[in-house]
């Protein structure tokens, strides 16, 4: 399923730092998460790549996330983001195997620069912020309202007199001497 | 039912002595008993699409009316 984590920065992150969204480490909760992710910024914009340069105002090249430690999303590769951005960071994760209203609590990171194997324990953090990642998880199968009133149609001719037959099926039990099914027939249409 | 430019209804209330249960098909009938030959409802007496509808209340604790329209066809 596709889940948005939103948040806003206090401070620059300067070109070649780094995002991180860490989930619960928490398999059931978490089975997994996809290395597939988008970014924008204040709704609008891409979380642009990085200047290239060529030319001068050209700031190109694709944002990734990478899966570090099984449960970090690792964004790099952007320019630098000026405070008071809001980013938002929609990607892919596997549904929990139990029904839930929460993932835990994840935090998300933002770093003045990155690692291979262990962001957050070998790079200088700017922001922290640690947050509870609400979703709602039912169990319930979804039905749709399968009430439904179906009649017959073959002895239904003009100035015909006879048995009216019809269906009924409900998808809630309609209670003895209480509940009631009631017919309109209309002379118009 | 009459035909009729009027617009008007006939209305049938049934009211179950036993709970009708949810997911099952129950066929209602609707028909006269005044031990007559001709028996029945007195469908139009011209051929056209007439509206019908349906309302079903599940219990007077749950008040909420499902409610639905047809179109049932009297051919000529």
């Amino acid at each position: 399923m596709e889940v948005l984590i939103g948040f806003r920065t206090t401070h620059l992150i300067p070109a070649n730092g780094a995002i991180e969204i860490k989930f619960p480490a928490n398999s059931t909760l978490v089975p997994n998460i996809k290395t597939h992710c988008r970014s924008a910024v204040t709704m609008g914009s891409q979380l642009y790549g990085q200047n290239t340069g060529k030319p001068a105002t050209n700031i190109q090249g694709e944002v990734g996330c990478y899966v570090q430690n099984t449960y970090s999303w690792i964004i790099t590769g952007n320019d630098a983001l000026p405070a008071g951005s809001q980013v938002y960071i929609s990607g892919v994760i596997d549904m929990p195997t139990i029904a839930t209203t929460s993932l835990g609590t994840g935090y998300v990171v933002t770093y003045i620069g990155e690692d291979s194997t262990n962001t957050f324990a070998n790079s200088r953090i700017i922001d922290y912020t640690t947050a509870t990642f609400m979703l709602n998880v039912n169990t319930s199968t979804w039905y749709p309202d399968e009430s439904a009133v179906t009649f017959q149609t073959q002895p239904l001719r003009a100035s015909f007199t006879g048995d009216l037959t019809f269906l009924v099926r409900t998808a809630t039990a309609i209670t003895a001497n209480n509940g009631f099914v009631q017919l309109f027939l209309y002379t118009e249409n | 039912m009459a035909a009729s430019t009027a617009s008007y209804y006939v209305s049938y209330m049934m009211t179950p002595f036993e709970t009708l249960s949810s997911g099952v098909d129950y066929t209602f009938r609707i028909t006269t008993q005044n031990n007559f030959a001709n028996e029945g409802i007195p469908f139009p007496t011209s051929r056209g699409v007439y509206k019908a509808e349906s309302k079903i209340s599940y219990s007077s604790g749950n008040p909420q009316v499902i409610s639905n329209t047809f179109y049932i066809e009297v051919y000529g």
